[in-house]
């Protein structure tokens, strides 16, 4: 049963199901996580070539025109993947939002039609060495010269440094200018010159060409301003939505996944003569687990629906990305303590899909940072629309109008 | 905190083992992880300088001293983030079955190898369907003159591919009721015939373990080669796996106090919004939790060792120990992991390692799931 998604939401939902279930060979699984293969660009090529990318994006650029409910849908089932190819799977429906929301019509048909068709591998660089929390610290800067501007700067932690054609970058156009009017947003092609360094040894995630992005005197044409100049701050705080949605997203898929696993596994595994999903040790594990579960998918979908609407969801989406991230690692944690010795092991995906899910709490923000906005919008929400439902102050056994005055 | 089963010697025992760690052993963690085994150089040196097996007596090539140096040098290792490397495995779990069971003649043979690290030791519980039900074992060893002949397949075995002695817990009366009172220990050497070790198991973390399965096909065990009693067995390991835990706790808590001084230096040291990581409120109270969980494990720790060290009973309390512990570690690992951002994330930072080493702590050894139904039945549950 699916109380979360529509007939039609789950028809696409299916498809992408099938796709995940049919088009994807172990064996790049595998490789990816070996890092004998350092790329998600094959499994890009596929979605969007079976049209499944950016669903949400308007049908003239190449999505389906649906909602973040069904995108969010669909995340999750490619999630069953791990984290990596989540990840190519989310990252045109990444910085696709910055060219449908901010670009120009010849920005959408130069960069998104074709990264929508799958054709052009894309890559998102935010984090900097000297911080990935501090978005507006950046150091990388933009100096207007003539018809272009010139990057210079570092970019680190970038999945797909090694091999996008191109990539979303955010640079210091005016550095002496207050934070929040200091940064602008660009589209730069690999050819115009940008190098990559070191492709990192990671916990999990592997083999997406995470790596050091070096911007040494880049020029990118004009044209390639994303939104307008120094106006970052916009496109940052949109782009939250799409970065925390589908990382949480992508962790149920991950989770759901690695419950069925360690569910099945606990029904054939014996132990003092019986089968050990009849300890309540682990029936109750596998039981929490599934509310964990359940808990954070109706969060996630009810910030879906945030996302849709026309208020501002970035809490509750920054909600979103916390709580399902830590859940779907408890989730995860709890299938191979099921698992006991052999969950540890390679002969089950469990421990790939717990380095995996170790990411999740991590980037597109830490959950730490997470808090930082959510405690910010909230404070907002409470002091100022406060007083619609009843005070429940007035309530207390023995009110007091002096006892509350604090100097 | 004074710890009272250290004194100055133990001290300047600690000293100078560390130093020997961080010169012989630390810089060759990763080079380990990736050949998925520590080579037997390693072994031999620590033999040399007297580390494996210090309590054994001299005549048998160790140093008769407590169980005291022996947390110190499983202390040292796992703090150097040398998880992989089971020393504590070899002198403190597997040499004391031979030292307990084993006939003068046994230990002639087994012990001064053991010391030397001429002889490194495994010990083989574990198969396919038998983990915590021990019990439920397969392996038989029938008599047949002078021999037995071992038949079953076992795994996980830790030390298992460098081994040259395991001990191998086998049924020997499968009509024993209860049957535990049917199984024996074996001691099977390197090269005995239809002895297979099987491949290396990969694994999330301690890749420098080279933890394995093995298959022993009419293996011929030589009857001197019996451990104590026939139907033993069972009750050797009980008994042998209350040092067992301790020694995983001590590894886990070192573990956790490794993590935790790592995450606190990284913290200190990176700045974020223009000031170090640890200064804002959140991490500081997060790396209070962690040290006040580590403080804890620390005492109960330590009143354990003495305990244990006194011969007393330590039965609940180190499955509690066990199981805490274990569990405290792979939190202080996850938060660790948390304040190190996305450089936790990245293979050249220790935090990383040992996050992917400590899981496997609440599952060895006992799971926490077993450790937890010790203590209830202890407590009359
Ligand atoms: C595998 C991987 C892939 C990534 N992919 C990308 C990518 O494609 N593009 C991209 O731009 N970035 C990417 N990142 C970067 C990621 O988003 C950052 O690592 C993340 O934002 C954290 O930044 P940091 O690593 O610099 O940690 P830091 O910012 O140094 O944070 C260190 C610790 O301090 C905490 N902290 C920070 N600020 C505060 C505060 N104000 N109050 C309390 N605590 C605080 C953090 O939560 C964390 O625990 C990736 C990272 C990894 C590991
Ligand atoms: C890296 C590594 C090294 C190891 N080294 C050795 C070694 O050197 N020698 C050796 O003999 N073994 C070794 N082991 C095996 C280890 O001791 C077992 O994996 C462990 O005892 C658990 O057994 P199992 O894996 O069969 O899990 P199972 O017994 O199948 O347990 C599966 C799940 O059921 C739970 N469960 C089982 N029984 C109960 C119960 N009664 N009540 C509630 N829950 C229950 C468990 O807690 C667990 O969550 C090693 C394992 C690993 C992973």
């Amino acid at each position: 049963m699916d109380y979360l998604l529509s007939p039609e939401q789950l028809a696409v939902r299916d498809e992408v199901r099938r796709f995940v279930k049919e088009q994807v060979p172990s064996r790049m699984v595998r490789e990816m996580d070996q890092g004998e293969l350092e790329s998600g660009r094959w499994f890009v090529e596929k979605a969007g070539a079976a049209g499944i990318l950016g669903l949400r994006f308007p049908k003239a650029y190449g999505g389906r025109g649906l909602n973040w409910v069904a995108d969010v849908a669909c995340m999750e089932e490619v999630g069953v993947l791990g984290t990596s190819l989540g990840c190519a799977y989310a990252m045109p429906s990444i910085v696709g939002e910055a060219l449908v929301r901010f670009g120009t019509e010849e920005q959408k048909n130069k960069y998104l039609a074709p990264t929508l068709a799958g054709r052009l591998y894309s890559a998102e660089g935010l984090t900097e060495p000297r911080g990935g929390s501090d978005f507006f610290g950046a150091t990388t800067t933009a100096v207007a010269d003539g018809d272009e501007f010139v990057l210079s700067g570092q970019k680190r932690f970038v999945v797909g440094a090694r091999d996008s054609d191109w990539f979303l970058v955010y640079a210091k156009s005016d550095p002496q200018a207050h934070p929040h009017k200091s940064m602008s947003c660009f589209i730069v092609e690999r050819d115009f010159g940008v190098e990559v360094q070191n492709i990192y040894q990671l916990m999990g995630t592997r083999g997406g060409g995470t790596g050091r992005l070096v911007f040494d005197g880049v020029r990118v044409p004009k044209a390639n301003l994303v939104g307008e100049l120094h106006g970052a701050y916009d496109i940052f705080n949109r782009m939250m939505v799409p970065e925390r949605l589908t990382s949480a997203a992508g962790a149920l898929g991950s989770a759901r996944a690695a419950l069925e696993v360690a569910t099945r596994y606990s029904t054939r595994r014996k132990a003092f003569g019986q089968t050990i999903n009849r300890f309540q040790a682990v029936g109750f594990m596998v039981a929490d687990s599934v509310a964990l579960l359940d808990a954070a998918r109706a969060l996630c979908y009810v910030a879906a629906r945030a996302a849709d609407g026309q208020d501002d969801p970035r809490r509750i989406v920054s909600e979103a990305k916390k709580v399902t991230t830590e859940n779907c690692w408890q989730i995860i944690n709890n299938a191979m303590q099921v698992m006991g010795g052999i969950g540890y092991t390679t002969v089950y995906p469990i421990e790939r899909l717990m380095r995996d899910a170790r990411l999740s709490l991590i980037w597109t923000g830490s959950n730490q940072v997470m808090n930082l906005l959510i405690q910010h919008e909230w404070y907002k929400e409470v002091m100022q629309g406060g007083g619609k439902a009843r005070d429940v102050e007035d309530d207390a056994l023995t009110p007091d109008e002096q006892e509350k005055v604090y100097e | 905190m004074a710890r009272r089963w250290l004194d100055q010697e133990h001290e300047i025992f600690r000293e100078a083992f560390r130093r020997y760690v961080q010169k012989e052993i630390a810089p060759h963690i990763a080079e380990w992880d990736q050949q998925g085994q520590v080579p037997r150089e390693a072994w031999l040196a620590l033999g040399r300088q007297g580390y494996l097996c210090p309590w054994l007596e001299e005549r048998y090539g160790g140093s008769g001293a407590d169980f005291g140096y022996s947390v110190i040098i499983i202390e040292e290792i796992a703090r150097a983030g040398a998880l992989s490397f089971m020393v504590g495995l070899h002198s403190d779990i597997v040499t004391p079955y031979l030292h307990a069971f084993a006939n003068e003649e046994q230990r002639q043979r087994w012990l001064p190898g053991a010391a030397s690290g001429q002889s490194i030791l495994a010990i083989a519980m574990t198969e396919p369907d038998a983990g915590s039900d021990l019990q439920a074992m397969r392996a038989t060893a029938s008599k047949d003159g002078e021999h037995y002949l071992l038949n079953g397949s076992k795994t996980f075995i830790s030390n298992g591919q460098c081994c040259d002695l395991v001990i191998v817990a086998a049924k020997t009366d499968l009509q024993a009721d209860p049957a535990r009172g049917g199984i024996s220990l074996l001691v099977v050497e390197e090269g005995a015939p239809g002895f297979v070790k099987g491949n290396k198991l990969k694994k999330m973390g301690l890749h420098g373990q080279d933890t394995c399965e093995m298959v022993f096909s009419d293996c011929r065990v030589p009857a001197a080669n019996l451990l104590g009693r026939e139907g033993r067995g069972f009750a050797y390991m009980m008994e042998k796996l209350q040092q067992e835990r301790l020694v995983c706790a001590v590894m886990s808590q070192a573990a956790a106090e490794a993590m935790l001084r790592w995450t606190v230096d990284y913290c200190q040291e990176r700045r974020i919004f223009g000031r170090p990581v640890g200064q804002f409120q959140h991490n500081a109270f997060k790396l209070a939790e962690m040290a006040t969980e580590v403080e804890l494990g620390r005492a109960f720790l330590d009143e354990l060792i003495e305990d244990h060290m006194a011969g007393r009973d330590i039965v609940s309390k180190v499955s509690m120990a066990k199981w805490w512990i274990s569990e405290m570690a792979n939190r202080v690992a996850y938060h660790g992991v948390q304040l190190h951002g996305g450089y936790g994330y990245m293979e050249e930072y220790p935090i990383c390692r040992a996050y992917r080493d400590v899981r496997v702590h609440t599952i060895f050894a006992g799971t926490t799931e077993v450790m937890k139904s010790i203590i209830a039945k202890r407590m009359g549950l």
